[in-house]
């Protein structure tokens, strides 16, 4: 198999998806690279168990590669893709009689234990995302990491927080906004930055 | 339709979770192919939910290599096959060991029904030709105990006195049988012929062909009515149309 070194700095989407493809395990190490931590984060949330997200995650990665040939990349983005399988493989974990027993012999493994792995361990820390977050209130934030992370319809979040549905639409929606504006200003900065160093290279070859 | 409402009503974002039915997520892409809003909109929400998630993001203890490592194993193709039992090798050879043996079993035991088939043929024919005996036995049982059917005993003469032989007259077919079992077997050359004796003058009732005993002779109404006796000589082949007198071997009357 080509073991051609690539630094996932460079590695877009594309180019692991083509990788992947071609059934190149680089493109597996790229793509592990770039998502681990935040398909884990995803996986913690829901099965709350260390050994079994560490399992999970193993499966979801190397299902990616095996199934690369049903990622419709007109459908969706890569990361989208692997963090439904992640959570769809997690949901499942969860349902399944052994994992349940399992769970009731180990009463350590509290929501509260996630949430403080989680602080220690985070990799990719946007410290304006964290920032963006807090000033949501608490009941904003928790609805928010229920629904895009612990894999809650908005149903069942309402349902167990026991808030009407149309609360838990506002308040993730909201957020999910006020997110979104602090990402698009990122963008913005990163675009002009891109807009300079053209105008820099274009007159440097001109010159 | 009003697509910010469709847009606020959060089922996009449910769409990119993947939490919605199939059918509803068909639902979406096809609201995203029919409006661009929408398909910018989920996009956004895409790369949005993306950030966040990285944001949240736990450091797992699996690392690349081991995640290889793993990859390589569930690969038949990579894994290096002299590091397990060669469970594929041997269940193969089994397999293809049993459908030769199956083979070879198939083919003698075909072979076998085949000669038993031939034998079966065999003991048919054989049980037709001895049911086919049966009948004429019973058919000659018949004639014989037939009470309108005359039954005449030829006795050896001085020429022969152990031979014996019998005539039986159908009244009703005007056929005559001859039952030559009790004559010697004639040289070579020679025939026995049959004579009937009407009116003391002998009329010849042919010869035993190929000196096949049980030899039947149609005759005339008269014979029936009138012979008064039968005799056999051995005459030259083909017989003659008199009698060899010193040549007669029975003779009987009625």
């Amino acid at each position: 198999m080509n073991t051609i070194a690539l630094d996932s700095r460079f590695a877009t989407d594309d180019i692991i998806l083509s990788l992947l493809q071609n059934g190149n395990e680089q493109g597996l190490r790229l793509l592990y690279r770039n998502y681990n931590d935040a398909i884990y984060g995803i996986i913690m949330r829901i099965v709350r168990s260390e050994e079994t997200a560490e399992e999970v995650l193993n499966d979801v990665f190397l299902k990616c590669f095996h199934n690369i040939a049903s990622y419709d990349p007109t459908k969706s983005k890569l990361f989208t893709w692997i963090a439904r399988i992640a959570r769809n493989a997690s949901i499942d974990k969860v349902r399944t009689v052994s994992y349940r027993n399992s769970l009731r012999t180990d009463s350590l493994q509290s929501n509260e234990s996630i949430h403080d792995t989680k602080s220690e361990n985070v990799t990719q820390d946007p410290e304006s995302i964290q920032r963006i977050l807090k000033t949501l209130d608490a009941d904003a934030r928790q609805m928010i990491e229920m629904v895009y992370l612990q894999g809650y319809t908005h149903e069942e979040c309402a349902q167990d927080l026991d808030v009407p549905l149309g609360t838990v639409k506002t308040k993730v929606r909201r957020g999910l906004i006020k997110l979104r504006e602090y990402l698009s200003g990122d963008r913005q900065i990163l675009a002009a930055l891109t807009v300079i160093i053209l105008i820099y290279v274009f007159l440097n070859l001109i010159m | 339709m009003d697509i910010n409402a469709y847009i606020d009503s959060g089922i996009l974002e449910q769409y990119v979770i993947g939490s919605l039915s199939s059918t509803q997520s068909a639902q979406v892409e096809q609201m995203m192919a029919q409006y661009p809003e929408v398909a910018a909109e989920v996009k956004s929400i895409e790369q949005t939910l993306q950030a966040y998630a990285q944001s949240q993001g736990v450091k797992p203890k699996l690392t690349e290599d081991q995640l290889i490592d793993h990859l390589k194993k569930n690969l038949p193709s990579v894994s290096p096959p002299s590091s397990k039992f060669p469970w594929t090798w041997l269940l193969s050879s089994a397999l293809l060991f049993f459908i030769a043996f199956s083979v070879y079993r198939f083919s003698k035991l075909n072979n076998a029904l085949n000669q038993s088939k031939i034998e079966l043929q065999l003991q048919k024919s054989k049980c037709d030709e001895i049911d086919n005996q049966n009948k004429e036995l019973q058919s000659i049982i018949n004639r014989i105990t037939n009470p309108q059917n005359k039954l005449i005993k030829l006795a050896g003469t001085k020429l022969s006195p152990t031979s014996y032989a019998s005539v039986l007259i159908d009244s009703t077919s005007r056929k005559l049988y001859f039952d030559f079992a009790g004559l010697p077997t004639p040289p070579k050359g020679k025939q026995y012929q049959l004579w009937a004796i009407q009116d003391g003058k002998p009329l010849d009732m042919g010869v035993i062909q190929n000196n096949v005993v049980g030899s039947i002779h149609q005759t005339e109404k008269s014979i029936v009515d009138r012979a008064s006796a039968f005799a056999v000589t051995l005459e030259d082949e083909g017989g003659k149309s008199s009698p060899t007198l010193d040549q007669m071997y029975v003779v009987g009357g009625l």
